[in-house]
């Protein structure tokens, strides 16, 4: 599979998708307005990659802010990568905050709800 | 604020292409925001492309005389101050208010009326040059050449007041003109708007609490400028409410620049901040066609229905449901905004015609 490689802007978040090295990671702020479009072809590479998923998927999201589609798009995300847990291979997803950042904390706790996958909270050292 | 506070502002600035206010303490980093949000919303109908830099030259010298020489609060990393600016038709002003002490008054009009009496270019230089090399002026820290440079740059004389607040202090209005081609082959027409109606404007905002005001045409790159005001202003707040305000934000900035009206190829639309002990106030108001009046109302009246709770479990049911249709996805929004407001929404709908009505929207953080 080819790797997916974005650079975040000041709307759009970092992606990096990457099978052979492992690296699964969606960074930085999804405020773009048309969300759709923009995770189109994120949700197609995740849908072929789960049909086919290494022995160990971590999953990392590192989202400073999200806008009201992209929550919905994550989700779908979260949707695709359920799949792989009717396979004998593991997959665990990360959701990383700033601490004492209790909106983003509650958000991905929202999100964790949504979906079976084993989903962990991580809190990292403020930045500011 | 009321709704109906919002759809009055919006109206108060009817004929404005751009209307921009903030009140506050002013960084450099302001400076940079303002500078890029005006900057970054002009098109190429306005006829003020070309005059791009001297716009931002202008404005950063009116926001660094605030910065340089307005009362300076000790918690504040800026001076503290008042900034407007309007575009209506082939004209922009730009108008600032600071605070300063009420003895330097005299000396700062003496050098306003010799500025304006100049008669060319050539005297404004040679004014310019004398100030230069007065010692006595120039340990002021030069307000007198920033001046001498905005009638430069301006060709305008320069409108200006002088409020006495107290024994101490008084509050200094100035006011820039600036022009493109087409007001200057037709003075006549454009619109004269004297600086008493923006010192009513900053008494009302004062009185009224706001400290943010938008108005123009807003496009999915118009509100990131925006966005980064707010953001740099909340700074000095704890990370929660940092993150509240911006959720927020995005989504009603967003609501009107994916779902609002187009009315002349622009989404005309306001936002407004306000500011209270502890509160926030965050608005906004945009047209929305007639048939999708009932819908939206409908929307907000379920969500100010439920509870903070039920919110979050209506919340997840949406981000699970499988479908997308735009109205789902502005109610997500909604609920987004509902989730982080301290009371309920306050909204309101006014019918413009037969065609189209007023919404607005009204949020407490």
């Amino acid at each position: 599979m080819n790797p997916i490689f974005l650079e975040k802007t000041k709307k759009s978040p970092k992606i990096l998708l990457d099978k052979e090295k492992g690296l699964f990671e969606i960074s930085g702020r999804s405020i773009q307005e048309d969300s759709a479009k923009f995770y189109t072809p994120i949700i197609e590479w995740i849908k072929e990659y789960a049909a086919n998923p290494n022995p160990v998927t971590d999953f990392q999201f590192n989202l400073e802010y999200f806008n009201s589609s992209s929550a919905k798009l994550i989700v779908k995300i979260l949707f695709e990568l359920e799949r792989i847990l009717k396979t004998p291979n593991k997959i665990n997803v990360t959701w990383i905050y700033e601490e004492n950042d209790d909106v983003s904390k509650e958000r991905g706790e929202e999100i964790a709800s949504t979906v079976k996958l084993p989903f962990e909270m991580k809190a990292i050292p403020s930045t500011t | 604020m009321q709704p109906k506070n919002i759809h009055n502002l919006f109206n108060d600035f009817i004929d404005d292409h751009l209307c921009f206010v903030y009140r506050g303490s002013f960084s450099n980093k302001t400076v940079t925001n303002l500078t890029n949000l005006v900057v970054g919303s002009l098109d190429d109908v306005s006829g003020f492309v070309s005059l791009r830099n001297r716009l931002s030259f202008l404005m950063i010298e009116s926001i660094q005389n605030i910065a340089k020489h307005g009362d300076k609060s000790e918690d504040k990393s800026g001076g503290e101050g008042f900034f407007l600016t309007r575009n209506v038709g082939n004209t922009f002003f730009i108008t600032t208010a600071n605070v300063m002490e009420g003895e330097n008054v005299s000396a700062l009009r003496e050098i306003l009326e010799k500025v304006n009496t100049a008669a060319d270019k050539n005297e404004l230089k040679n004014l310019y040059v004398t100030v230069l090399t007065d010692k006595k002026i120039s340990d002021k820290g030069g307000a007198g050449l920033g001046l001498i440079e905005m009638a430069r740059k301006t060709e305008q004389k320069l409108e200006f007041d002088f409020v006495p607040l107290d024994e101490k202090n008084s509050l200094f209005y100035l006011q820039l003109r600036i022009m493109n081609k087409k007001a200057l082959e037709n003075p006549d027409v454009e619109p004269s708007i004297p600086i008493s109606v923006a010192r009513n404007f900053y008494e009302r905002s004062c009185k009224d609490d706001f400290v943010m005001l938008h108005r123009g045409s807003f496009s999915e790159d118009v509100i990131f400028p925006v966005l980064n005001m707010v953001e740099h202003d909340m700074l000095r707040h704890a990370l929660s409410i940092q993150k509240k305000m911006f959720f927020v934000l995005v989504e009603l900035l967003q609501n009107i620049s994916k779902h609002s009206y187009i009315k002349n190829g622009e989404r005309e639309g306001i936002f407004v901040m306000g500011q209270r002990t502890n509160q926030y106030i965050l608005a906004t108001g945009n047209y929305i066609h007639n048939s999708e009046v009932e819908l939206l109302k409908n929307q907000l009246v379920q969500i100010n229905g439920v509870e903070k709770a039920q919110l979050k479990d209506l919340y997840r049911e949406l981000l699970r449901e499988e479908t997308e249709t735009i109205s789902e996805n502005a109610g997500l929004g909604l609920i987004d905004i509902a989730r982080e407001s301290k009371e309920k929404l306050l909204f309101d709908f006014y019918p413009v015609n037969s065609e189209i009505s007023f919404f607005s929207i009204v949020t407490t953080l």
